[in-house]
């Protein structure tokens, strides 16, 4: 009955997030809607956690926000079904061979066995997470610590909620950790009006398989089904994928919501008016031609591009509302995109990024005004010039980095052999339009490993101890992305034919 | 050409196969992840359920020791760390803080770290005893 209880109290924030992203995106075809909905997951919690952070500072007691997510959901309800209604008619052609055209078909017998082999795969990784689910029902360590313990001090005195973020906490609970992740389970529990120990534990589930569906998804709809499928059963044999996805901390959140913003660029890129199939555009314009523009023609054809530049700058302000290294991700994300729109002269495209990232920075700034600072500053800058200037920090930290590399994801074979032979056997097969935005994306990726690295460079802790508890965490929080971009980028696997 | 995909074909096939493998390890590992209706977690906190309803004030800040206070106390410092951060855990929304400074204080001592803490601190402090080496101590003068 508790597992019943905890899945039901979060339908209404992932239809909410569904149902936003379709309002803004309403693309067709079966694996936009898939994407959509894992998206959705991810954007509901997301807002529903920035919602509660508002209601947590003005009426921390007694406000009933689960009935505030069920109305807001029936009007979401409402306009979706006229919205459709209207868009039936104008869409009816454009979408019926849109559809036919981005949804790629298994047409390769590999492509349909990585298939079926994906299918095994999220049956193990289901087996997996409720394994172990039921053998730490309370989550990890860092569970406990610092994102359960910050739930309890929320839902246990809402009045004084924010003795969580209290500087007198031993450093080592993170009070300054970002609360999407504490506040989704305060809410559910507030809302339950019990602690039940399932609701992180769903929380937890929930990010780690809309994850592995954000990752298939995004590549089956800009490449094929081989890829994606293949991409998806490499995320899942990570062992510290689903272990970190089963303990209920907060690195499947922040890897999901890394890999929604890049993914959604990325897509913009492959849905740009450019991209959209000139058959389809001249039916576009005939419409447009015959009757004034209506609402829905204007948001079909803001929504193919820069609807997703939105909702990518949503995901990434999110990243930064579920930790701290989200707030570095944020900020590499907003300078390389404005090189790359400034270079493409579509610095427009920056306005809409910044308008996504909007909402979610406003909340963690307030956030990071109310929080003692976090432990990895501390100290005098005579202090960070010494650790910056000690070569063997450098060392440990290169050699560490290597071997992360050789290990990462525990396999018996190093993964990353596997990732080079795939490079130089399937060579990169990128469109001319989408190569400077894969580029971009790529580069914010390797920005987020350097930028790890550099507070390795100045913490304040044994770099040993440091790396040794975070450096495969960080590595991790980076692969879903890199795998997109990188199965994004090599040749489809209909070419094996 | 012929070669290059008979390379392609074998690579995806060994990535099929070293990822399925890997993922059946992960969840053969599971099995030996914890106990199956043990939660040590709760165990730990059911601990400290009676010092809770003794405390008087329902927030605030709390004292801990344990025997990594004690001076000469045998103790193994992460099973310490790991017991502090499980105390915390169950206390909150109180906030526990290392140390006597507080009003209040939870403490989590083998019986010989209790007999010599009581030595040291003799008189300043009213004991409250609970079961699994658990105490409450209440400072009698809250002007030191």
């Amino acid at each position: 009955m508790s597992y019943l209880q905890s899945i039901l109290v979060y339908i209404p924030a992932v239809a909410i997030g569904f149902l936003l992203v379709h309002l803004l995106w309403p693309e067709r075809g079966l694996f936009a809607l898939l994407f959509k909905f894992f998206l959705g997951i991810g954007a509901g919690l997301g807002l529903t956690s920035l919602l509660y952070f508002i209601i947590l500072l003005v009426i921390p007691i007694g406000f009933p926000f689960l009935t505030l997510q069920i109305i807001i959901l029936l009007i979401l309800l409402f306009i979706t079904f006229r919205r459709e209604r209207n868009m039936q008619y104008a869409t009816r052609n454009i979408s019926s061979r849109s559809e036919a055209e981005r949804t790629p078909h298994v047409t390769h017998y590999l492509s349909l066995i990585t298939y079926y082999l994906l299918l095994a795969s999220i049956l193990i990784t289901l087996a997996s997470f409720i394994n172990f689910s039921i053998r730490r029902d309370q989550g990890a360590f860092d569970a406990w610590m610092i994102y359960n313990r910050a739930a309890r001090f929320i839902f246990r005195d809402p009045a004084n909620w924010q003795a969580t973020l209290s500087p007198d906490l031993y450093w080592g609970f993170h009070a300054d950790y970002p609360l999407l992740v504490s506040s989704n389970v305060a809410w559910a529990w507030a809302s339950l009006g019990t602690e039940n120990i399932r609701v992180p534990l769903v929380q937890s589930g929930l990010f780690l398989f809309a994850c592995i569906g954000l990752l298939f998804t995004a590549l089956a709809q800009v490449k094929g089904i081989g890829q994606a499928s293949l991409a998806a059963i490499i995320l899942m044999s990570i062992s510290g994928f689903v272990r970190s996805g089963s303990g209920q901390i907060a690195d499947v959140p922040l890897m999901f919501y890394m890999l929604a913003s890049i993914a959604t660029m990325s897509l913009r890129g492959a849905f740009s008016p450019e991209a959209i199939p000139s058959s389809a555009m001249m039916l576009l314009q005939k419409q447009s031609a015959k009757q004034s523009p209506s609402p829905a023609m204007g948001l079909l054809r803001f929504a193919r591009s820069d609807v997703l530049i939105v909702i990518s700058g949503f995901m990434a302000g999110l990243a930064g509302w579920t930790k701290n290294e989200g707030l570095l991700f944020i900020a590499v994300s907003v300078v390389i995109l404005f090189f790359v729109f400034a270079r493409t002269k579509s610095l427009r495209s920056l306005i809409y990024f910044g308008l996504g990232l909007a909402f979610p920075v406003l909340i963690i700034l307030y956030f990071k005004s109310i929080t003692p600072a976090g432990d990895l500053f501390s100290g005098s800058f005579a202090d960070i010039l010494t650790r910056i200037t000690d070569l063997t920090r450098y060392l440990l930290i290169l050699k560490s980095l290597g071997s992360e590399f050789l290990s990462f994801g525990g396999w018996p074979v190093p993964l990353l052999l596997f990732i080079v032979l795939l490079f130089f056997i399937f060579d990169s097969k990128l469109e001319t339009e989408i190569k400077q935005l894969f580029r971009a994306l790529s580069i914010i990726l390797v920005l987020q490993l350097l930028g790890y690295l550099a507070i390795y460079l100045i913490t304040p802790h044994d770099l040993s101890w440091q790396i040794d508890t975070a450096f495969d965490r960080n590595v991790l929080q980076i692969f879903p992305s890199f795998l997109f971009l990188f199965f994004a980028s090599i040749r489809d696997f209909g070419s094996l034919s | 050409m012929q070669l290059r995909l008979r390379a392609q074909q074998l690579l995806i096939g060994l990535i099929m196969l070293v990822s399925l493998y890997s993922s059946v390890s992960y969840l053969i590992w599971t099995q030996s992840a914890g106990t199956v209706a043990f939660d040590h977690v709760a165990d730990w906190e059911s601990r400290f359920t009676p010092v809770k309803e003794t405390l008087p004030i329902q927030r605030g800040t709390l004292g801990y020791i344990a025997d990594w206070d004690i001076p000469g106390a045998d103790f193994a410092p992460s099973d310490q760390d790991a017991e502090y951060i499980l105390t915390q855990y169950a206390f909150a929304p109180f906030i526990l803080v290392r140390g006597v400074d507080q009003e209040w204080i939870v403490g989590s001592l083998s019986p010989r770290s209790y007999e010599a803490w009581v030595q040291i601190r003799l008189g300043e402090y009213k004991d409250y005893k609970f079961k699994g080496n658990v105490y409450l101590f209440h400072r009698l003068d809250l002007t030191k």
